[in-house]
C-alpha cells in the first residue's frame, strides 16, 4: 500500500514540475541559508584557534558605573583588575588585554596591525601555537622588560626567511626584542586576533580611579562547571565590595562573567542585563521560528492553490472509495515526503556552498582571506531543522489536506447540471 | 438492487431554494440496464449522485444491495461506494498524472489486496475495454473514446454491482459513443451488471430495459 502511495506521489511530483520545484526550491534555500548563518554564528562564538577551549572560559567584557542620574560604561578598570580581580583564588588563571593598533609607513604606504596589550596569564588562558620562542613570562612583566610577541604575518614582512626570536623591532617608537612567533590567527577570533603582544605594563595612562571605567577585557580560565560557579560567585564578592567605596548613590555591574554563548547574546550594547538572558534566547528561536515560517506560509498558500487543480483527483479518489482520512494521510504523507526530500537537498546545497566554495564563504562571512578559520556544517542543527520543517510541513499540509478531503466529488465531477 | 423511497433533495443558498429531485420512488432491480432522461437541470444527475452515496438526500431513503443506507459514517460510506458502485463520467475524469493502469488501478488501491494482484485485475480489465497495449501511457495520449474505455475499465475494475454512468457518451463522436454502449450493453448481458445511465440521447436510450424520465425533479412515467 505505502509502496503505491510513495510510487504515485514521485510520479505525481514529476508530473507537476513546477509545483515541486517551488515547494523543494522554498525548503531547501531555507535550510541552506540556516545552516550557512549557523556557520557564521558558530564560528564567532566558538572560533577555535586560541580560544578551541573556550568553553572553560569565562568573559568580562565591560563594566557599568551608573547611579539614578549618570552611568559611564567601559572596559574594566586597571585598579579593579590588579587590585581585585589578580587576586581572586578560584579561577586557574586570568587573563586581560586591551587593544590599539600599529600604523607602520612602510615602502608602500600605511601598513596596518592590531596590537594587543595583555598581561602574562593571557598566554596560560588562551592556547596559542608558538612557531618560534615562548610567550612574555612573569618575570619580564614584572620587570617591564621591553619584549613582544609577534605573528607570522609580522615575522614574514620584517624578517623574511629568517628567525625572528632574539631580534629587536621598533613599534610606535619604542623598541622590543622579539620573545616569540606564533601562528596567525583567524580574523573571527575576535579576542585573541592581533599581529603584536606586548606586556600591559609597558604603556600608562591608564584611567585608575574607582570611579572611572577603563579599557580592559578579562578571561578567567576554569575547570569545570562547579568551578565556572565559583569563580562568579567570587567575582560578584568583588563586585558588593567595590560598591561601598564608590561615590555615594553609584553602584557597579558588570558585563560577565560570560561564557562564550552568554557573551555572544549580551553583546556589547547591553552590558547591564546581568540577569540571565532568557529575553535574548527567545528573540533568537523567535527569529528561527520566523525564518522557518516562510517557507510554511509559502507551503500553505501553494497546496491551496493547488486544491483546484487536484481537486478532480480528489474528487474521482472519493468516488472510488477513498475515506476523509485516508486522504488526508495521502496529503500529508505527500506534504512531508517533499518536505524531507527538500531538507535533504538543502543540505546538499549547503555542503556544496560550504566545502565546494570554501575561500569564498570564509572571505565573505568572516572577512577573511588566506587565514586558516576552518567551518563545517552542524548536522545537529541540520536535524533541527529538519524535524521543524517536518513538524511545520504537517501542520501546513493540514489545512489544505482538511480542506481537500472536503471537497464534494458532486462538485467536482458533475457535468455542469443539477 | 437499488431501491430510493420518497427522495427529496433540496438546495439552499441564503435566498434561493431549488428543489433538484421531489419524491423520487424508484427500484432498480439487480441486472437491470436503465437510463435516465430529461432536460438540463431536471435532477438527472443527482439522482446519479444520490444513487452512487456521493451526495446525501434531503429527505428519503436508499437502500443499496439491501443494505438500508442510514447515518453511516465517511468510512463506511467510501467502502460501501468502493465496492458496490463504479461510476463513469462523462468527462472522464482519469488522473493525468497517473499512466493508464495506475488510473484502472484507482479503486483497488482502497482494498486490501496486493500490489501484484491489483496490477493483474487492472490488465484484465484493460484488456476486457481492448486497452492493453496503451497501459504505460498517459491518458493525455489517448483519444476520447479510448479514455471513455480506460473510464470504464476503472470502474468495473473492483467488480461492483453496480454501474452509475453520467451521459457517459456525451462527449465522444457517435461511432466512438456506439462503442462505448456496446460495451455497457455486454457488461450488462455477460456479467449481469446493473447498469443507470443519464443519457440526453434517445436512440441510446431505447437500448436500454427501461427508460425513466424527469422533468423539473419529477419522475413523469
Amino acid at each position: 500500500m505505502w509502496k503505491t502511495t510513495i510510487m504515485q506521489f514521485f510520479k505525481i511530483i514529476f508530473k507537476n514540475k513546477f509545483f515541486t520545484f517551488l515547494n523543494l526550491f522554498g525548503i531547501s534555500i531555507t535550510i541552506m541559508i540556516i545552516l550557512i548563518a549557523a556557520v557564521k554564528i558558530e564560528n564567532t562564538i566558538w572560533p577555535g584557534g586560541p580560544e578551541e577551549n573556550n568553553n572553560n572560559i569565562l568573559f568580562v567584557r565591560n563594566q557599568v558605573i551608573s547611579s539614578d542620574e549618570q552611568m559611564s560604561m567601559g572596559g574594566v578598570n586597571l585598579t579593579l583588575i590588579e587590585d581585585y580581580i589578580l587576586n581572586m583564588k578560584t579561577p586557574q588563571a586570568i587573563a586581560f588585554f586591551n587593544e590599539t593598533r600599529w600604523s607602520y609607513f612602510g615602502e608602500n604606504g600605511v601598513e596596518e596591525y592590531s596590537v594587543k596589550k595583555v598581561n602574562s596569564g593571557w598566554w596560560q588562558v588562551f592556547d596559542y601555537e608558538f612557531i618560534e620562542g615562548r610567550p612574555i613570562n612573569q618575570v619580564e612583566e614584572k620587570n617591564s622588560a621591553n619584549v613582544v610577541v609577534i605573528d607570522e604575518k609580522v615575522r614574514n614582512r620584517f624578517f623574511p626567511n629568517e628567525k625572528s626570536v632574539g631580534e629587536l623591532i621598533e613599534i610606535s617608537g619604542k623598541t622590543y626584542k622579539i620573545v616569540g612567533v606564533v601562528k596567525e590567527i583567524p580574523n573571527n577570533c575576535v579576542t585573541t586576533h592581533a599581529n603584536i603582544f606586548i606586556p600591559y605594563v609597558l604603556t600608562d595612562g591608564y584611567y585608575r580611579g574607582m570611579m572611572e571605567t577603563g579599557s580592559f577585557s578579562v578571561a578567567f580560565l576554569s575547570t569545570d562547571k562547579a568551578n565556572k560557579k565559583l569563580i562568579k560567585d567570587e567575582f560578584e564578592n568583588i563586585r558588593l565590595r567595590i560598591i561601598p567605596l564608590l561615590d555615594e548613590g553609584f553602584t557597579l555591574r558588570f558585563g560577565g562573567p560570560d561564557s562564550p554563548l552568554e557573551r555572544y547574546l549580551r553583546g556589547w550594547e547591553n552590558p547591564d542585563s546581568y540577569i540571565g538572558h532568557t529575553n535574548e534566547l527567545l528573540i533568537i528561536i523567535g527569529k528561527f521560528l520566523l525564518v522557518m515560517l516562510l517557507p510554511a506560509l509559502n507551503l500553505i498558500s501553494i497546496q491551496l492553490i493547488r486544491i483546484h487543480e487536484r481537486s478532480e483527483e480528489i474528487g474521482v479518489r472519493k468516488a472510488f472509495g477513498a475515506s476523509r482520512k485516508r486522504l488526508i494521510r495521502q496529503i500529508l504523507f505527500e506534504n512531508t515526503l517533499l518536505t524531507f526530500l527538500g531538507g535533504i537537498l538543502g543540505l546538499l546545497f549547503a555542503v556544496i556552498v560550504v566545502y565546494g566554495f570554501n575561500d569564498f564563504i570564509v572571505s565573505t562571512l568572516f572577512n577573511d582571506i588566506g587565514t586558516n578559520i576552518s567551518i563545517s556544517i552542524n548536522y545537529v542543527l541540520f536535524l533541527i531543522c529538519l524535524i521543524s520543517s517536518l513538524i511545520l510541513s504537517f501542520i501546513s499540509g493540514m489545512i489544505p489536506a482538511v480542506k481537500m478531503s472536503r471537497v464534494q466529488p458532486v462538485e467536482v465531477l458533475k457535468g455542469g447540471e443539477l | 438492487m437499488i431501491q430510493l423511497e420518497n427522495i427529496q433533495k433540496i438546495y439552499r443558498t441564503r435566498n434561493i431554494e431549488t428543489i433538484a429531485l421531489d419524491k423520487v420512488n424508484l427500484d432498480i432491480k439487480k441486472g437491470e440496464f436503465v437510463s435516465v432522461m430529461g432536460p438540463s437541470g431536471c435532477g438527472k444527475s443527482t439522482l446519479l449522485n444520490i444513487m452512487g452515496l456521493l451526495d446525501k438526500p434531503t429527505e428519503g431513503s436508499i437502500s443499496i444491495d439491501d443494505i438500508h443506507i442510514g447515518k453511516q459514517n465517511d468510512g463506511k460510506l467510501a467502502q460501501l461506494r468502493n465496492e458496490k458502485v463504479g461510476f463513469i463520467f462523462q468527462r472522464f475524469h482519469l488522473i493525468n498524472s497517473l499512466n493508464i493502469i495506475d488510473n484502472v488501478e484507482l479503486p483497488l488501491l482502497y482494498r486490501n489486496m496486493s500490489g501484484s494482484k491489483r496490477k493483474k485485475l487492472a490488465a484484465e480489465n484493460l484488456e476486457r475495454v481492448g486497452l492493453s497495449h496503451r497501459m504505460k501511457h498517459f491518458p493525455s495520449e489517448l483519444s476520447g473514446g479510448q479514455c471513455q474505455r480506460v473510464a470504464i475499465a476503472r470502474a468495473i475494475a473492483g467488480n461492483p454491482g453496480i454501474l452509475l454512468a453520467d451521459e457517459p457518451t456525451g462527449n465522444l463522436d457517435s461511432r466512438m459513443g456506439n462503442d462505448i454502449m456496446e460495451i455497457l450493453k455486454q457488461l450488462n448481458t455477460n456479467s449481469n451488471m446493473t447498469i443507470v445511465m443519464v443519457t440526453h440521447d434517445e436512440n441510446l436510450a431505447k437500448q436500454t430495459n427501461r427508460i425513466i424520465r424527469f422533468f423539473d425533479g419529477r419522475q413523469v412515467n
